[in-house]
Formats: structure tokens, sequence, C-alpha cells
């Protein structure tokens, strides 16, 4: 199968790369100098709005993972890459005649403030959304599931880091609110004991996204490619943190540094407040970092994994590796 | 065997210097603006610690026999009295010329033991006052103990700490069985060694703050008892006036439970709750039975909760 991956030198893309061995992968790349090497991808030269016209014809299988996943972008510059880079790859897809499929890779995150069960279906326009992103995603997938393309759509939840080593392509909200903990410096988080903190594997994420590539196609699937029932709640992930800080520092051993306390959504903004008020540039960034993640605790909510199941490695494992990683990083 | 549950604090006192200078005169590392957006006018300052502890003490004393001093200071010169000899100041001696033992002169408490409770910031008082009550427990013949200190900047020295502006200022008050304004229900402390290097340690401390505060407060609730809501009042400190409301809904505490002070008295490290405590009375807010929360963090680090209830001499 010849499968056109755009997203390739992110978070995700080579992982997924790896997942498709038994195929051709031609990657979209912007610099083909800089891209990782692999035996069976190709790489071609090209953007999201000037797509390589070259390869077209041979194309079967579209995966569409490439995105602008910053939390603080304002709304209209996240729509140029997300919103209008959706648009061109399906225009791009029309008149082809080997095209079987086209798989729109998103996020877990378009329920925005959305609190329950969410099922792996199209979602009418959540009243709000915690960040930009999340919105400019839900659009992408408005245009998805509007076209007469045979489209997919995989959403995924919070990709941690590889269940083997811990390891991330490109560090996130999560890793740095990962290392502000491990530091003592974050005082306390939002939501409820009960909030899911739905975590995933970067090869929990890949093998959905390229196991739902070479599959028959489901027009207008959702994939929820997230950890589901099987996702810790904050307060046993926070137990857990401090377990894995505590076989590493003797502060966090002995118990001088105070895990943060969950706290509702009014207390965390009188926190925010006068952190703003106080100027502190330290926990300015450290509250940036943490506004655009941490609100969405606020939102206790559970993934359906019907069509996909849930990931085979456990949180806890995946979270000391992580962590592990994030912390030997960044020492 | 002494009956605990009688035990509390007799009288109170506060002593603040004649000067208060506007916020924008004195040296502070942030901008003034933000200072009295905290809750900081200015200060009260060029005080001196041992005429202020004396000053506070004298109003605390009188007709009472005591027998044990505690002096209390959170600055180290807060522990020097300064000599009267022209020896050189370079000489040793002069570090073992106490303000605790200056004052039991002053004072005539010729009856009275002394020592002092020092490395608690501004917890000082809070830990002087467990420590009197300790002995009151211990000591049968023990039945009037004064706790009395001061701390005050030198002159023109830097006034912020961590977004608090610091006053001068000194505290007494007695600890008896006998005549009590305040009965002590219960106290609660957590001392984490791992802040001592306050400059190094500046943003873990300021982070550690509120959890810790927390676990302080529900310590003590637990240790008596006491539900949240069933704390009348809190008589906060005079620490940056955003942080109250947070802690207070870390705590479940309702938030208008908290005292609001209507005079400005800046944090005075030691002195604060005396001060706000002695304010709520004066003002008529305390009745008899009130059950009152107070709460101090002190460099160190310690955090302390107290639970005082009002008698019917309040």
């Amino acid at each position: 199968m010849k499968i056109l991956l755009t997203g390739y030198t992110g978070n995700l893309g080579p992982a997924i790369a790896r997942e498709l061995s038994e195929h051709e992968v031609i990657a979209c790349v912007r610099n083909p100098e800089a891209a990782p090497k692999m035996g069976h991808v190709r790489l071609v030269q090209g953007t999201l709005m000037e797509l390589p016209r070259s390869v077209a014809g041979e194309i079967e299988v579209i995966i569409h993972a490439a995105a602008n996943t910053s939390f603080v972008t304002p709304l209209d510059d996240l729509r140029i890459t997300n919103v209008e880079g959706t648009r061109s790859i399906l225009e791009f897809s029309r008149a082809r005649p080997r095209l079987e499929k086209i798989i729109h890779v998103s996020t877990a995150c378009v329920c925005g403030k959305q609190s329950g069960s969410v099922p792996e279906a199209r979602l009418p326009k959540p009243a709000s959304f915690v960040n930009a992103y999340e919105e400019s995603k839900w659009e992408a997938e408005e245009l998805v599931f509007n076209s007469d393309l045979p489209t997919e759509v995989i959403r995924l939840s919070i990709v941690a880091g590889s269940e083997t080593d811990g390891s991330v392509r490109r560090t996130g909200a999560l890793h740095h609110t990962l290392y502000w903990l491990w530091k003592g410096l974050i005082p306390m988080m939002p939501g409820s004991p009960d909030s899911l903190v739905d975590l995933i594997s970067t090869e929990h994420a890949a093998q959905v996204v390229a196991g739902r590539a070479v599959a028959g196609l489901q027009p207008k699937q959702v994939t929820h490619g997230c950890a589901g029932e099987a996702a810790p709640r904050l307060g046993e992930l926070l137990d857990h943190l401090t377990t894995i800080f505590s076989k590493r520092s003797p502060a966090w051993e002995r118990g001088s540094i105070t895990p943060p306390m969950i706290v509702d959504a009014a207390t965390f903004a009188l926190f925010e407040e006068t952190v703003a008020q106080s100027g502190d540039l330290l926990f300015r960034r450290i509250c940036q970092d943490s506004r655009s993640f941490l609100p969405g605790l606020l939102h206790p909510r559970q993934y359906e994994t019907t069509n996909s199941g849930t990931p085979a490695t456990d949180w806890r494992h995946l979270a000391e590796l992580v962590t592990g990683h994030v912390i030997d990083s960044r020492s | 065997m002494i009956e605990t549950a009688v035990i509390g604090i007799r009288s109170l006192a506060s002593a603040l210097p004649s000067r208060f200078a506007e916020v924008e005169t004195l040296r502070t590392s942030s901008a003034a603006g933000t200072l009295r957006s905290f809750g900081f006018p200015g200060a009260w300052v060029e005080g001196n610690a041992s005429q202020l502890a004396l000053a506070a003490a004298r109003k605390v004393v009188p007709g009472k026999k005591i027998d044990a001093l505690l002096w209390v200071g959170a600055l180290s010169g807060s522990h020097e009295h300064a000599s009267a000899s022209g020896i050189s100041k370079d000489n040793v001696l002069h570090r073992f010329c106490y303000p605790g033992s200056w004052l039991q002169e002053e004072l005539g408490l010729e009856q009275a033991t002394v020592s002092g409770v020092a490395q608690q910031g501004c917890a000082g008082m809070f830990s002087a006052m467990r420590h009197a009550r300790a002995l009151l427990v211990a000591e049968p013949e023990v039945k009037n103990v004064l706790c009395a200190g001061a701390d005050a900047l030198p002159e023109n020295a830097e006034r912020e700490l961590l977004y608090n502006v610091i006053s001068d200022a000194g505290c007494a008050c007695v600890l008896s069985h006998e005549e009590l304004l305040y009965r002590w229900i219960g106290y609660h402390q957590i001392s984490r060694g791992y802040y001592w290097d306050v400059p190094a340690k500046q943003s873990e401390i300021i982070a550690a703050y509120f959890p810790t505060a927390a676990l302080t407060i529900r310590g003590v609730l637990k240790k008596t008892g006491i539900r949240a809501e069933e704390i009348d009042l809190v008589i906060p400190t005079g620490v940056n006036r955003s942080s109250w409301p947070i802690l207070m809904r870390l705590c479940g505490i309702p938030d208008e439970r908290l005292y609001q002070p209507e005079k400005s008295f800046g944090h005075t490290i030691a002195a604060d709750s005396v001060l706000i405590l002695e304010e709520a009375r004066e003002r008529g807010v305390l009745r008899p039975g009130m059950k009152l929360l107070l709460f101090a963090y002190g460099f160190g680090s310690s955090w302390c909760s107290l639970i005082l209830e009002t008698t019917d001499l309040i």
C-alpha cells in the first residue's frame, strides 16, 4: 500500500511510519534533509498548502497527522495549519482514482469543556473550549465530516511518550507540568481527585492510526486512541507521581515536599490571579504551562474506546518511564 | 494532675513604632502599586526591638506573678541587646547580652526563669505560646508565662520579603490557668527543614506555602475534632491579603469567616496575630464561645495553626 503521511517530523510521525513498515510511506516534509530516515519511507518535499502533485496518482491512503499543537497560539493562527491545512488535504484528495481512504488525526479534546462520556462519533460544537487548539481541531473535523470523500477520524488523547523508554520527540504541556511537579513548584491543580487523566503511549497512538490506515474503510467512523476506562484518576496519578519522585529524591521520600492540592476552578483562578498580580516570572511561566492543560481536568469525562480498545500498557509503567525521561533530560 | 483544658491566654498586647512610612518611600523589590494591591500601603518603621517588646510587655504584666519569660525573635539581631559598656563591639561578650534578660530586669520579674525562642521566623510567637503552655502543663508551680518579643529591621533596610512589606512591631502575652480571655483548644505545627536555605529556595517555599498550610490547618482541626465550618473566625496575619481567600477555600472554611482588619499593620513578622486579634477585640467582633483559628508561617520552615476559644471575659 502507498500511504501519504503528513506530520512525519512531528511528535507522532516517525512512530506511525514505523508501524507501517510493510507498506511504502511517502512522507511530505518541508526539509527532507532534516527528516528522520527509514528504509520504507520516501521523503518528498512539500507543505500542506503545496502538496506534492508528483506522487498524487500513486497514493492509496492519506494519513493527515500534521497540526499546530500549540495550546497558547491564537485561534486565527491555528486555523491556518489545522483548518486550512485540512481543507488543502481534502482538495488534494479529489479525483485520485487509487485513493481508498483519508485518515484525519484529531484530538480527543475536540469535546471542549464537555463532561461525562464522550462517544466515538461526530460531536456537536461544544459550548466552549479549554483552548483555541481544541476549537481549531473541531473545525477541521467538521470539514472532514462534511466532505464526500472516504474519510475516517482518529482522536488521540494525551500522547505522553514512549512505553519502552519514556522518550518524547517534542515536549508539551504535560511534560512541562511533570517537571514543575518534580521541582515542587506546583502548589495546586484544578480538577477533582476522580477526574480521569487520559494518557497514552506514542506506540499505542501510532498503532491505532496505522491500524485504521490499513483496515477496510468505515466511512466517517471515529476511533478514539485513548486510555478510556483504563485511564488513571487525577488523585491516583498524583499519588503515583509522588512514589516515582520519592525513588529519586530524599526530599520527596521524606515528605519534605508536599504534593499539590487538587482544587476547584475558583480556587485555581484566585491563585492564578495572585501570580499575575505579583509579576513573578517563574510562577507566571508555570501557570502559563499549566493553563492550557490543567483546566481540562475540571471537566471529568471518559472517552469511549469501542473501536480500538484500551492500551496494553498499564498507565503506571508509562507514567514512570515518561517522568523519568523528563527529569533526566532536564537535569 | 493539671487540668489542661483551662490553660489559655490571659492577656495580650502589642506595640508599634511611632512612624508609618508610605510604601513608595520604602526599599522594595516589587513596584509600590503591586504591593499596595496586596494590602500594603506602607510599613511601621524606625522601631527598636527591645523597646517595642518592653512597651508591649508592660501592658500585660501588671498584677501578675510571672514564673517564666520566653523571649521571641525571628531575626538573629533580635536576640541581642545593646550593651551599656564602652568596650569594642568586636568583643564577643556583646553576643551574650540578651534582650530576654534585659526585659526581666526592666520589668522586675525576679521570680521568672528566662529563655528564648528563635529560628521560627514569623511563627515565633505561636511557638513561644506552645512552649509556654507545655510549661504550664508540665510544671505545676508555674502559673503565668510571659511570651514577649519583637523584630525591627535596620534603618533603610529592604522592606519586602516575598511580596510582603515588613513592619517593625513588638508583642507580648501571658499564658495562664486563670482569668483567661482565650482558652487554648489545640495546636498543630509542621516543620520542614528542607526549606532552611531561604535565598536558594524562595520559589519552592512559595509553592509549598499553600498545600502545607492547608495540611497544618486540617491537622489542628483533626486533633481537636472541630469541623472547618465550626470555626467562627479566622484571624489572618499581615501577609499578602490575596493569599487568605485561597487558604480559606483550601481548608473549606466559608469566606465570610475571615476577619478583615481595619488598620494597616503591614507584616510585622511574629506580632501579626496579636495585633489583629487585639483589633478584633477592640472592635467588638469577638463574643464569648467563639472558636478562632490562627495560622502563621515562619521561615525555617514552620507552618503553625492554633485554635482558641473566647471566654466570658472577652
